[in-house]
């Protein structure tokens, strides 16, 4: 692909979700230090998040920071381990202490004086459901680590989410069960929403494997899944509060309310699925498209290269019969048959370079280069073309060309194809112009002919693969139909412009901006 | 006397063998190298059989044809697609003109092609 796809946005969410847990964790920190409630505990009157599981989080974000993207080294693999470990001995520790067992007091170890003086929430200690979670969390970084084992961290990271979004949902309906056990600490709702955000960060780490391979996608099913996951997530917690609020400020009963819920429900989700199918409609109708066309690309082809395949098939056919065959007719027949192979071997060249521009496998290397030798080799090419039709090309602007850096074969094609089709497509005595002007750090090349130009109704479809306007068919029916659509795309590679005005019998004007100094340096399969 | 063939095509490449094949099997050849002339060249000259190619400058080979349906003697005339197009709906067109044979010219040998011949002017 070329160098301006920009990365799908959610290939940066695991780095996301670590920030968002680093700054979380030290955020707590802060409000722990200077007292803040705010950064403790987001909300007043509710319990703040532990400082040793702001730590636990800090170290869960800087994991996650470190462990995400294709490659992860060994030092990096490490450290999760090492997270894991700890972050699973400080949920076990807190869960037999809980159970009965010892108590080693990790989570009274940092701000302890002030985490002591705490009266309320019993004395914010760890929760229960948050020691578990932490255990979970703990077995998935671990798990995350090792391929085989992906599964089973995207299991656990799945419900530690769950547990997470019970707690947010109880603190959202204020059913305290849903967050807090018996009377011990009740997890708090930062710790809950980084909960969420570490198990998303550990889904969304491996972009290619896993929950990711499909969501993650860019096909039909990644965009779906992208699309529901946050409205399935959203929209039943958001009416569910909705009902609950009116219930509360006494607009229905609970019998109403909960007919208001539902019939919400199906119209919301009848609309989304409304929306869901329109848009895969139209994907398919895309699709659709994209299939005739290369349908049709590939018949246009075959047909292309049918004629010069005949040619060789039939001249050899007279080669082999006619033994007693003159010394001059036999080069007669071998001469076309190497000039059909010749044009196949032309048709195959461009249709591989197609195929290699738009699977982005395309070498580029740009190296100084002498435009104008450019130019000049590619009318030394035309020769005999421009001495048949007594065409003389008039150059302009040739001493304001500026040194350039650029790959040659790529300029190349640019060239040979404006000037040939210029020459081309005009007739006997006609005027070719190439003009050349500096454009601050771009090129600009003028092609002009005085040739058959494009008809009005199909100037759009000029750079289309394969498309050949019908004027220039009728002229000549040997093109291919591809060496406008390889310029265009070999221009925009170099991050260049091309446009046209043209006039149907009158002319046209190829106008191209080529920058001056190309940094697009690519490995690949070299032009044919 | 000798049989008269108009080959209308304009690959140079393809018409020319065929023309030297058919000469050498005894008939008269009558060359066209787009639409145009070829109906010109079939209007004037009446050939015994006319091989026609589809894909052609100024006009294309169907376009021809119609033409030729339009005139007296063309109606009958004894038309052969001769293409490189598969192209189910140029079969049907050209069997609206009453072009009864439609030849995929990659498909076929130059001895074939001349059997074919053979068995429509017999």
């Amino acid at each position: 692909m070329n160098k301006n796809e920009t990365q799908a946005p959610w290939l940066r969410l695991p780095r996301v979700c670590a920030l968002l847990l680093v700054c979380l964790g030290i955020s707590v920190f802060i409000g722990w230090w200077l007292d803040i409630t705010l950064l403790k505990s987001i909300f007043p009157g509710i319990v703040s998040m532990n400082p040793l599981t702001a730590l636990s989080f800090i170290l869960c974000g800087s994991t996650l920071f470190l462990i995400s993207g294709e490659e992860v080294g060994r030092k990096a693999k490490l450290f999760a381990i090492c997270t894991g470990v700890f972050v699973i001995v400080v949920g076990a520790t807190r869960l037999y202490a809980i159970l009965g067992g010892m108590d080693l007091g990790l989570d009274q170890i940092i701000f302890r004086e002030k985490i002591l003086a705490v009266t309320s929430f019993a004395k914010n200690r760890i929760a229960p459901n948050t020691a578990l979670n932490f255990i979970l969390i703990g077995i998935g970084f671990i798990a995350l680590v090792s391929r085989r084992f992906l599964k089973l961290a995207h299991l656990l990271a799945f419900l530690t989410s769950m547990i997470g979004l019970l707690a947010i949902v109880g603190y959202l309906y204020s059913v305290q069960n849903l967050y807090g056990f018996l009377a011990y600490t009740p997890m708090a709702l930062n710790t809950a929403l980084a909960f969420c955000c570490v198990a998303t960060g550990i889904i969304s780490a491996r972009s290619d494997q896993g929950l990711m391979r499909v969501i993650g996608a860019k096909d039909t099913a990644g965009i779906m899944s992208r699309w529901l996951i946050p409205f399935v997530v959203g929209v039943p917690a958001a009416l569910g509060y909705a009902r609950l609020l009116g219930q509360n400020k006494g607009f229905y009963n609970t019998e109403y309310g909960a007919a208001l819920l539902v019939v919400s429900f199906v119209m919301i989700f009848l609309i989304f699925v409304y929306y869901v199918a329109s848009y895969i409609h139209k994907i398919d109708l895309n699709k659709q498209v994209i299939d005739k066309a290369k349908t049709e690309f590939v018949s246009l082809a075959s047909h292309q290269l049918r004629t010069p395949a005949t040619a060789v098939k039939w001249y050899t056919e007279l080669l082999l019969e006619n033994k007693e065959i003159s010394k001059e007719t036999r080069t007669l027949y071998t001469t076309a048959v190497y000039d059909a192979n010749e044009r196949m071997i032309e048709l195959i060249n461009s249709l591989l370079n197609v195929s290699r521009i738009e699977l982005g496998h395309l070498a580029v290397d740009p190296i100084p280069v002498d435009f104008l030798k450019l130019c000049k080799d590619e009318e030394k090419g035309l020769a005999p073309l421009l001495s048949e039709k007594e065409i003389h090309i008039v150059w302009k602007g040739e001493s304001e060309i500026p040194p350039m850096i650029g790959d040659p074969k790529l300029l190349g094609v640019i060239i040979q194809n404006l000037l040939s089709n210029a020459v081309k497509y005009t007739p006997h005595q006609g005027l070719v112009q190439i003009e050349f002007s500096r454009r601050g750090e771009n090129l600009s090349m003028v092609v002009t002919d005085t040739g058959i130009g494009i008809p009005k109704e199909q100037q759009q479809k000029i750079f289309t693969k394969m498309f050949r306007a019908e004027n220039a068919a009728a002229q000549h029916t040997d093109g291919n139909g591809l060496g406008l659509y390889l310029t265009k795309a070999i221009v925009e590679i170099m991050d260049g412009e091309i446009s046209f005005v043209s006039e149907e019998n009158k002319g046209t004007a190829f106008h191209v901006m080529i920058p001056l100094l190309s940094k697009n340096k690519k490995e690949g399969v070299l032009l044919s | 006397m000798k049989k008269s063939i108009l080959i209308a095509e304009d690959e140079l490449s393809l018409r020319l063998p065929l023309a030297l094949k058919l000469e050498e099997e005894g008939f008269e050849v009558i060359q066209a190298g787009d639409g145009k002339i070829a109906l010109e060249k079939a209007l004037h000259s009446h050939p015994d059989l006319i091989l026609l190619d589809i894909v052609m400058p100024v006009m294309d080979g169907l376009t021809m044809l119609k033409h030729l349906r339009d005139d007296e003697w063309g109606k009958t005339a004894r038309v052969m697609i001769f293409t490189n197009l598969s192209d189910i709906s140029k079969i049907a067109e050209a069997a609206e003109y009453d072009a009864k044979e439609y030849l995929v010219k990659s498909d076929m040998k130059l001895d074939d092609i001349l059997q074919k011949i053979r068995d429509r002017l017999a």
